[in-house]
């Protein structure tokens, strides 16, 4: 079974709780700059973001389970 | 030694020399105050001399965060700011949220001392090892929030505290900002990075990470937390209307005090007006979370019918009044949505000039319009016709931001404004504590703990003991409530024994246990607002400090490290003036507050007794033996010091 991460920025507050548990658990501790997913302030927005994943995210999920707000959900990938 | 949950590091900032230096985070000062607050006040005693000229070089500005900052702790966004204030020479106590504790921790640094004064205006960005001041001198005469935005743009991803006009022209009565979320440092902490020709501070999200001795304890913990969050029954309701949700139909009782003696009645329909704002509200909100807040209590209010984005928080009271009173920015415009626009142009415009219009702005032009309109002064002494007017509240903010004409006497703030005008004006001056309007008009609800810390504060008329008696949140609870919370807040038996009497419980001595609850939060780095902290008793947060940290505590050890904060925060404001005299209650606490069907006189919380001036006397003894402080003094006993292990601060006392 594959999972993909949906984004819905428009929902986003920016805690930022998804770079924080996606770098603790590849890092093993808090390292925002290590997050495999990046919430990105838009350009002269302070409240509006952008959510974006590098390469290296696995699609754990771990930042969707987190989102206080539902930016982020995991969702099934269903191939007809 | 590395302490997890701590990055390690001091970083010291000259402004007169631009140096700057960075020295390890002790691990004995770790483990004797544990971070923010603690840490904070330990620096500024060491740091800061008690005689200093708030607005001089010699002046520092001490930032904070917490072991807990930085982590996935729901609400740990908490940053600590200790300076030595303008308005009334004490040391305050500011707190502000946003994303800096946790992008400050990011570049490597717990805390960070910035003294000096710069030559020309700059702003300090700090990024990693690259520490630098910046010319500021294209963003001076800027308001808060462009030079947040513009700022932002430079450095994005990063956290700015900015000042806007009022810090520049050294306004008593100024505030700063965190990322245009929450406001930060109302006692002039703006005036004094002004006096320092530091615009802004910017921390960019920095390469370090923050690691934790128990990672699946703390995952643990954090679960319980986070589910007992999600099934909180008001949580719906703040997701959508954030903090307002509170107090969606809200009117606050019998009205506005007109100079805290009679009461100018909300409109009529003051209530049906409320509910149809928080409607709108409510449709016009996009949420805004401090870092790891599952509340996310802060707003940008989209008021598409009058083409306006604005930022803002804490306006529950404040709308009601702005709104529905004719007491303070009266308009003749009837519908709900203008007068929510105009409320909310208000708010943006004492925000982006750095006014702190909560705790001063609005008792400090209330004062000098009764005094206009009883003819103690006129139109020659302040230029200008005052009333309560919309407009004129307007043209006030301004003057007071730029200290043009009358503004620059209100811009002293409400002591030294009183002075200046003359006139007995400061006979008139009836509801003050340590120069700061008394927030909670003990008449009006009752003396609870919320209302009696408004005396002792060490360094401000605003106290922290909310948890357990915060009139807005706990009017009319009963008692076994109050066992609970007291409980949660861990009260000794002993102590239990000494607060809860006969049917009800002593004001005074629930509130210093009330303010060493708080100030756990405070010195971990935690947000300490209700809708976060009803998730945390001293228990949670001694579990969470061990997993983090590995030091492991009990709830006894963390009430420990939140005395000797406070006891340390007594000393630097009793050093520097602040005795008994400056905690007995206001005169006017003891005459009725005129309402229109009835007056409202100073009571117990249960409303049983009338309190008398000896009455509240007695109850501050009793504060001050709850303390272990000298009861004709109030100074922390060298008993009660070597109790909290801080010996040197005893013989300091005793010297």
């Amino acid at each position: 079974m594959s999972y993909i991460i949906v984004s819905d920025a428009t929902k986003c507050a920016g805690c930022l709780s998804c770079m924080l548990y996606c770098s603790f658990k590849f890092e093993g501790m808090f390292k925002l700059s290590a997050s495999r997913i990046k919430v990105k302030r838009l350009v002269g927005q302070p409240t509006e973001y952008e959510l974006m994943f590098t390469p290296e995210c696995d699609s754990c999920g771990l930042c969707a389970r987190y989102c206080p707000y539902e930016a982020l959900t995991r969702q099934k990938v269903v191939i007809r | 030694m590395e302490i997890p949950g701590y990055v390690g590091n001091i970083l010291f900032i000259d402004l007169t020399y631009g140096r700057v230096s960075k020295e390890p985070l002790d691990a004995a000062l770790i483990r004797t105050y544990l971070g923010g607050a603690g840490i904070n006040n330990k620096l500024a005693y060491s740091l800061i001399p008690p005689e200093a000229d708030p607005l001089s070089p010699e002046n520092a500005i001490i930032i904070g965060t917490g072991p807990f900052s930085g982590t996935i702790i729901p609400g740990s966004s908490e940053l600590m700011i200790t300076y030595k204030s303008p308005l009334n020479g004490a040391f305050p106590y500011s707190c502000g949220g946003g994303k800096f504790a946790a992008f400050l921790k990011s570049s490597g640094y717990d805390h960070v001392v910035i003294t000096g004064r710069s030559d020309k205006p700059v702003y300090l960005k700090i990024e990693d090892e690259n520490i630098k001041l910046h010319d500021a001198s294209d963003l001076w005469g800027r308001d808060s929030f462009e030079t947040t935005d513009i700022l932002m743009q430079r450095h994005e991803p990063c956290s700015v505290i900015p000042i806007g006009p009022s810090g520049e022209n050294l306004v008593n009565i100024s505030v700063s900002h965190i990322d245009k979320g929450g406001t930060v440092g109302s006692g002039g902490l703006a005036a004094v990075m002004g006096s320092k020709n530091l615009k802004a501070i910017v921390v960019v999200m920095g390469t370090k990470g923050v690691t934790v001795a128990h990672p699946r304890r703390l995952r643990k913990l954090v679960d319980d937390i986070l589910s007992r969050v999600n099934s909180y029954h008001r949580r719906p309701e703040m997701m959508l209307g954030g903090a307002m949700a509170m107090t969606s139909g809200w009117v606050p009782e019998g009205g506005i005090a007109r100079n805290s003696s009679t009461l100018i009645p909300y409109q009529q329909d003051a209530g049906e007006i409320q509910a149809q704002i928080y409607e709108i509200h409510k449709r016009s909100r996009k949420k805004i979370a401090c870092m790891t807040c599952p509340m996310s209590d802060k707003d940008r209010i989209d008021l598409v019918e009058h083409g306006m984005m604005i930022y803002d928080t804490a306006i529950m009271a404040e709308r009601a009044i702005m709104t529905t009173s004719p007491a303070f920015g009266h308009s003749d415009s009837t519908s709900p949505l203008d007068r929510y626009a105009e409320a909310l142009s208000y708010f943006d415009l004492a925000n982006r000039y750095g006014i702190d219009r909560i705790y001063s702005f609005r008792g400090l032009a209330d004062f000098v319009i009764s005094l206009y309109e009883d003819g103690i002064i006129t139109k020659e002494d302040t230029g200008m016709e005052l009333n309560r007017e919309l407009s004129t509240i307007i043209k006030l903010v301004k003057i007071t931001a730029l200290r043009e004409g009358f503004g620059d006497v209100l811009a002293d703030g409400p002591v030294k404004a009183a002075r200046r005008i003359g006139k007995n004006a400061e006979k008139h001056l009836q509801n003050v504590i340590k120069g700061q309007f008394v927030a909670f008009d003990p008449r009006l609800s009752a003396l609870g703990s919320t209302e009696f810390a408004q005396l002792t504060h060490p360094g401000r008329c605003f106290g922290v003991a909310g948890a357990l008696g915060a009139p807005t949140y706990s009017l009319g609870w009963p008692l076994s409530e109050y066992l609970k919370q007291a409980k949660r807040c861990g009260v000794s038996e002993e102590a239990m024994g000494r607060i809860f009497t006969e049917g009800s419980f002593n004001a005074a001595r629930l509130a210093k246990h009330a303010e060493d609850f708080f100030c756990v939060f405070n010195i971990l780095g935690q947000c300490h607002r209700l809708y976060i902290s009803r998730f945390y008793s001293v228990d949670v947060l001694a579990e969470l400090y061990s997993a983090v940290t590995g030091i492991e505590v009990t709830a006894a050890d963390l009430k420990v490290a939140s005395e000797r904060a406070w006891n340390i925060w007594k000393l630097l404001n009793y050093r520097a003036g602040f005795d008994r005299k400056d905690d007995e209650p206001p005169e006017i606490w003891f005459q009725p507050l005129k309402g229109v069907d009835k007056d409202y006189v100073l009571m117990d919380y249960f409303h049983n007794t009338v309190l008398t001036r000896e009455d509240v006397e007695g109850l501050l003894d009793d504060y001050y033996e709850e303390r272990g402080w000298d009861k004709h003094t109030s100074a922390p006993t060298p008993t009660k010091l070597r109790q909290l292990g801080l010996d040197s601060f005893a013989r300091d006392v005793e010297s």
